[in-house]
């Protein structure tokens, strides 16, 4: 029970219905280029950035379930692809434990990127045909923009909402 | 760090395998989720309420910034349309109640005759991949997946998922969107004028002034009468209203002549009825409509023919709601059937703000 009240889910899922608000009502309207930005999958990307593929994994795949639940799409699709970009977006932390700020940036700019491009080949899988088309240019560079610009605020959110801190180096006495 | 340790492994095949059965058991439909939808929707709901009334400020000064040159035309625009449709509309409205006359004592079924509820939007698709728009009605009220959703200018889109205090409503455009439509195209014949006896020419009656739906065969009489040269000439026109285009042609007629009595008569005129199916392509691009029989097609449909619903036992829609007007027939490379575009008389779907649900339930077991 304390492993369960101490554990990630219990933080993500309430940052989950947060940032799913937000998305559902401010985020619709502020269109840029008739895009919609896209919040939830650049925290998806930011619990990778900040927590590793395996967990960045399961947080996109729960924010995904939630987002699949509030708008209606089948449930698992997006949960699959925000798992992806989280999945993604992890592989900084094995290039180096404590990734820069802008390191970590552009992985969750290349993880919001790659769930935002395999969203509609998901859909095609399930013959929801008719997204690959020319806006499709358009709509991946400016959610992978967005998810660059606030990235110093979602990776921090996602690290501890998964519940992982920060390693901090220490010198050792001889 | 390996890049593919055994739990990672192991996380990517419970997370894909997991995913796969969520989408088949959903796809298939499964109440469960179904009630797992509704809990969730009851949960986030105070969430949205409060990101919405935070947000509602901030979103009101954006739009402030960025649309107020673009407001300020649309208002002229509309402006300018709403005067010049003023006198239409007048002649509409006979039309209509002419229509629901001859809907009553025929008794059949307008899809105005089903109850509908008025419905708020409350909010856009929250994805790229998906136009869908939220309503404030649900299960509560009495919505029901697969009604119709139609606003002032014609249908908008059908409800896709209810929950008891909001729906959401898949839109026309939505390439998953399909539906069972109609085409009324006139075949115009070449108007047959009886000549009157003095052999002064007339001018031809414009055919478009015939009206569609009263039937197949249609006569248009225009008569002139006036038995005094000094009097002025009074003109008897079938068709009354501002803009009337028959009205140049009378006047034209009734200078010239005067003193005749002239009778202009328009051959049979035949309804030519396509059935298809309509779906979306995207926001911004027409829709596409492919017909049942694509060789009965063939030269029949053209630009500017109205689009309805087709209705039947197995549509999700009564018949006669307008969808849009044909803008393009284009053949296609490489086979006989015709690409037919079709705009959309609902509007910009974008700026949608108050909907109708229409209440109807399709009677399958009629078929």
């Amino acid at each position: 029970m304390r492993a369960f009240l101490t554990g990630p889910l219990v933080r993500l899922f309430p940052v989950g219905l947060c940032v799913l608000a937000m998305q559902r009502t401010f985020l619709t309207e502020l269109k840029v280029m008739d895009v919609v930005l896209q919040i939830v999958l650049a925290l998806a990307a930011g619990a990778g950035a900040g927590a590793g593929p395996e967990r960045g994994a399961i947080a996109g795949f729960t924010l995904g379930l939630m987002y699949d639940l509030a708008t209606g799409s089948p449930l698992g699709l997006t949960a699959l692809v925000y798992a992806l970009a989280g999945f993604v977006a992890g592989y900084v932390l094995t290039f180096t434990p404590t990734p820069p700020w802008w390191l970590a940036s552009l992985f969750v700019g290349i993880g919001a990127a790659v769930g935002e491009t395999a969203a509609p080949a998901a859909r095609a899988l399930i013959g929801q045909d008719g997204w690959f088309t020319s806006q499709l240019f358009t709509i991946v560079p400016v959610v992978t923009v967005f998810a660059l610009v606030i990235s110093p605020l979602v990776v921090p959110l996602g690290r501890w909402c998964m519940c992982v801190k920060r390693p901090k180096w220490k010198a050792m006495h001889e | 760090m390996a890049i593919y340790s055994m739990g990672r492994r192991r996380v990517i095949a419970v997370l894909v395998l997991t995913s796969i059965l969520l989408v088949t058991l959903d796809l298939r439909g499964s109440a469960v989720i179904d009630r797992a939808r509704s809990v969730f929707s009851l949960v986030l709901e105070p969430f949205d309420a409060a990101a919405r009334t935070i947000s509602r400020p901030v979103i009101n000064a954006w739009r402030g910034v960025t649309q107020y040159d673009e407001l300020v035309r649309e208002n002229e625009r509309l402006q300018e349309q709403v005067d010049s449709q003023r006198g239409a509309e007048i002649v509409a409205r006979a039309a209509i109640l002419e229509y629901q006359e001859l809907l009553t004592l025929n008794r059949l079924l307008g899809s105005s005759s089903y109850p509908s509820a008025t419905a708020q939007v409350q909010g856009a698709s929250p994805g790229n991949f998906q136009y869908t728009v939220e309503i404030d009605k649900g299960s509560v009220d009495g919505i029901a997946v697969g009604m119709p959703v139609v606003n002032g200018g014609g249908l908008v889109g059908k409800i896709t998922q209810v929950f008891p205090n909001s729906s959401v409503v898949l839109l026309i455009v939505d390439p998953g969107f399909s539906i069972g439509a109609k085409v009324l195209t006139e075949a115009v014949p070449a108007p047959v004028v009886q000549a009157p006896t003095s052999g002064i020419p007339l001018a031809p009656v414009d055919p478009a002034t015939t009206d569609p739906t009263a039937g197949t065969t249609t006569t248009v009489t225009t008569t002139t009468i006036a038995p005094d040269p000094a009097a002025p000439t009074a003109t008897v026109d079938p068709v009354q209203g501002p803009l009337d285009p028959l009205d140049d042609a009378v006047t034209t007629t009734s200078t010239t002549a005067p003193p005749l009595f002239t009778t202009t008569t328009v051959a049979p005129v035949e309804i030519i009825r396509e059935t298809g199916t309509l779906s979306g392509q995207g926001a911004g691009k027409p829709l596409v409509l492919r017909f049942v029989d694509d060789s009965s097609s063939q030269g029949r449909v053209q630009v500017g023919s109205t689009v309805q619903t087709a209705g039947g036992t197995a549509s999700i829609a009564p018949a006669g709601i307008p969808i849009g007007e044909i803008t393009a027939v284009r053949q296609q490379s490489g086979t006989r059937a015709q690409l037919v575009e079709v705009a959309s008389s609902a509007g910009d779907l974008s700026k949608l703000n108050f909907v109708r649900v229409l209440l109807y339930v399709p009677n399958t077991s009629g078929g």
